[in-house]
């Protein structure tokens, strides 16, 4: 084995395996790249995962388009919603999509959110400027006053 | 020193010597393994392109040109009057897949980008035309160098939403073709109508004909000499109409250019060099020639050194020098040794594919005068991938027929290039993937462009945005968040 490979290495051995050795590196990406293919037409997308998010998490990740997608199919970004470990923090909290927009201080989500036609409810409101205001995001509350919000109400607890 | 690895009947017909003979459609099995393997390439980005949004920002504007103007007549006779770039044929493409496929311009767009694609990859197998095992190897290393090269990554990336740089790099391919494989009247047909198209579509469809030329002056005479004077005849009828419609060229003022560590807008360019413009100039030039040879700098800007100057350089900066500098290494190790045959006007199909390459990377440099971004050097990019053939195939010709150190040393350079420029084409695919989420996040992000003039004041207009909005939104792309893998990701040029 030793001997074979002192062999090649003083270019004795057979062209061709030099030569196939060379073409490994693109034959095996050009292979790669057909079953990625090949999977794609059976239904099965391993370079293209899809992982579901649910709007909150879409906020919090900056995924405009699930965003305005999501908005479109009815989800109500009032609703608190389930955001997995390691997006905002170590552990899974339960936010509204707006409150995820500030936890995350998203501000191009949440304008986005409001260009879209949506405003914080009434119940969910008092929350998402409270918790700017601890965080003395003022780049946000300043956008939530303008979209109509009371931004000086106390905050209590 | 300067002899061919190889017997005296090798040089003379080698095993990928061109025999000028042979019909159009001549294949053998080395020919149809690279064609399966680049096919294969191709198909894996064509897949990316499918499932990734259009691009927006300057990808848009064609879209709602073609809209806006009733007739392709009008839309010509419009973009012969725009200021500093003569494209007549640009939008008026845009317009022709709008017309015909306006009920899925999706479709129409992206299919027409799949399209260019597949043909880029087997025009490129067809002018290399390897007819040997070491060819065959010498031929898929060309393919990842045109996949994996930094200034192919944006022909596949961004969709504008016709990509014409990869439509030039298409006629390039073409015009070769044409004047090393084919003869006669299809021939000249060919790169006549090919220098015609490139030149009303982009500046630097210039160089399409400046390669025709390079390459007959080489002995590829396929293209007649008639052939040759006429697409001659329409450059000087290029540059007629642009004097006589006063087009200009581009000034500081046109866009944000690289400069140093970093891109001037341009404010910033005409307070430093509005008063002497030369230095810039000669900047873009240089940095043009540097950056296909190194991958250093890129679009004017110094990343890497600057990285290594204030931080952390990630791993994928190293593999693109390292790649591109041992590559280039090889191009020119087989130049000095070929110069002397060179100066005697001696040239075999090798010889043409580095020369022509030298000659172009002179040219589309200089031509990068005014501003220099990756994309514009796509065309010296595609012949440093034929270059890059020539060079292997020369290296494991050299490698079957000497002994020793060198021969082991030439191997192992073959298989770092194949290696390296593999690596490199992965990183096009996950830039793909990257660039998609980026376009989707684009189309979301569209209340500025909803606002522009243009788009409010037309209602069609406006629904027209929204219509192609509510389509790319749909894309289902992958989040950079889930697909982020640690130990794999930095050694990718994601083009981020």
């Amino acid at each position: 084995m030793v001997k074979q490979r002192l062999q090649w290495w003083n270019g004795t051995a057979r062209p061709d395996v030099v030569s196939l050795m060379t073409a490994a590196g693109p034959l095996v990406v050009a292979g790669w790249c057909f079953a990625l293919v090949f999977l794609a037409a059976s239904g099965s997308h391993p370079f293209w995962p899809r992982t579901p998010v649910n709007l909150a998490e879409a906020v919090a990740l900056q995924s405009g388009w699930e965003v305005v997608q999501q908005l479109a199919d009815g989800v109500n970004p009032d609703v608190p919603q389930r955001v997995r470990a390691g997006i905002l923090g170590a552990g899974a909290v339960e936010l509204s999509a707006w409150e995820a927009a500030v936890e995350a201080n998203q501000i191009a989500v949440l304008e986005l959110m409001l260009n879209e036609g949506f405003r914080p409810g009434l119940n969910v409101a008092p929350r998402v400027v409270c918790r700017a205001r601890r965080r003395q995001a003022t780049e946000l509350l300043s956008i939530l006053s303008v979209a109509g919000l009371d931004v000086d109400r106390p905050c209590f607890g | 020193m300067h002899a061919r690895c190889g017997t005296q009947s090798q040089l003379t017909m080698g095993p990928d010597a061109p025999d000028q003979r042979r019909p159009l459609m001549w294949i053998n099995r080395w020919h149809l393994a690279t064609l399966v393997t680049m096919l294969s390439l191709s198909a894996g980005v064509s897949y990316c392109l499918v499932q990734k949004p259009l691009t927006l920002h300057d990808g848009l504007d064609p879209i709602v040109k073609a809209q806006q103007t009733d007739s392709v007549r009008e839309l010509f006779w419009d973009q012969l009057h725009t200021r500093a770039y003569f494209r007549p044929f640009r939008v008026v493409q845009s317009k022709l897949l709008y017309d015909s496929f306006s009920h899925d311009l999706f479709g129409a767009f992206v299919g027409f980008h799949v399209l260019l694609t597949v043909a880029s990859v087997l025009l490129l197998v067809t002018l290399l035309s390897p007819r040997s095992g070491a060819g065959f190897a010498a031929a898929t290393v060309g393919g990842v160098t045109f996949f994996g090269l930094h200034t192919s990554n944006v022909l596949f990336l961004e969709a504008y939403p016709i990509n014409h740089f990869l439509e030039i790099v298409c006629l390039l391919i073409l015009t070769l073709i044409a004047t090393a494989r084919w003869r006669g009247w299809f021939a000249d047909g060919t790169a006549v109508l090919a220098v015609l198209v490139a030149l009303g579509t982009l500046e630097s469809g210039i160089l399409v004909w400046f390669a025709l030329g390079v390459a007959w002056v080489l002995g590829w005479r396929g293209v007649s000499r008639s052939g040759l004077v006429t697409s001659t005849a329409l450059v000087f009828a290029y540059f007629g109409l642009r004097l006589y419609l006063d087009v200009g060229t581009p000034g500081l003022d046109e866009r944000s250019s690289g400069f140093g560590f970093q891109f001037l807008d341009p404010s910033v360019l005409i307070d430093r060099f509005e008063a002497n413009p030369w230095p810039f100039y000669t900047y873009n030039v240089a940095t043009s020639w540097l950056s296909v040879l190194f991958a250093e700098p890129r679009a004017g800007v110094w990343a890497l050194s600057e990285r290594l100057v204030h931080g952390i350089v990630p791993p994928w900066m190293w593999v693109n020098l390292a790649t591109s500098t041992i590559t280039s290494a090889m191009v020119v190790w087989f130049s000095i040794r070929r110069f002397g045959h060179w100066i005697h006007g001696r040239f075999e199909d090798a010889d043409r594919f580095v020369v022509i390459f030298w000659a172009m990377l002179a040219a589309n440099g200089t031509l990068s005068y005014a501003y220099t971004k990756d994309v514009i050097l796509s065309p010296a990019g595609i012949l440093y991938a034929c270059a890059v053939f020539a060079v292997v195939r020369e290296a494991l010709g050299c490698v079957r027929t000497r002994s020793g150190i060198v021969a082991g040393a030439l191997a192992g350079l073959c298989l770092i290039v194949s290696i390296g420029w593999s690596v490199r084409t992965v990183g096009l695919l996950h830039a793909l993937r990257y660039q998609a989420y980026r376009q989707a996040n684009d189309w979301a992000f569209i209340h500025e462009v909803l606002q522009d003039s243009e788009v409010e004041a037309d209602p069609n207009t406006r629904n027209l945005v929204l219509r192609l909005r509510g389509v790319m939104i749909r894309k289902d792309v992958p989040s950079p968040y889930f697909v982020e893998n640690r130990t794999l990701s930095p050694w990718l040029d994601t083009y981020r």
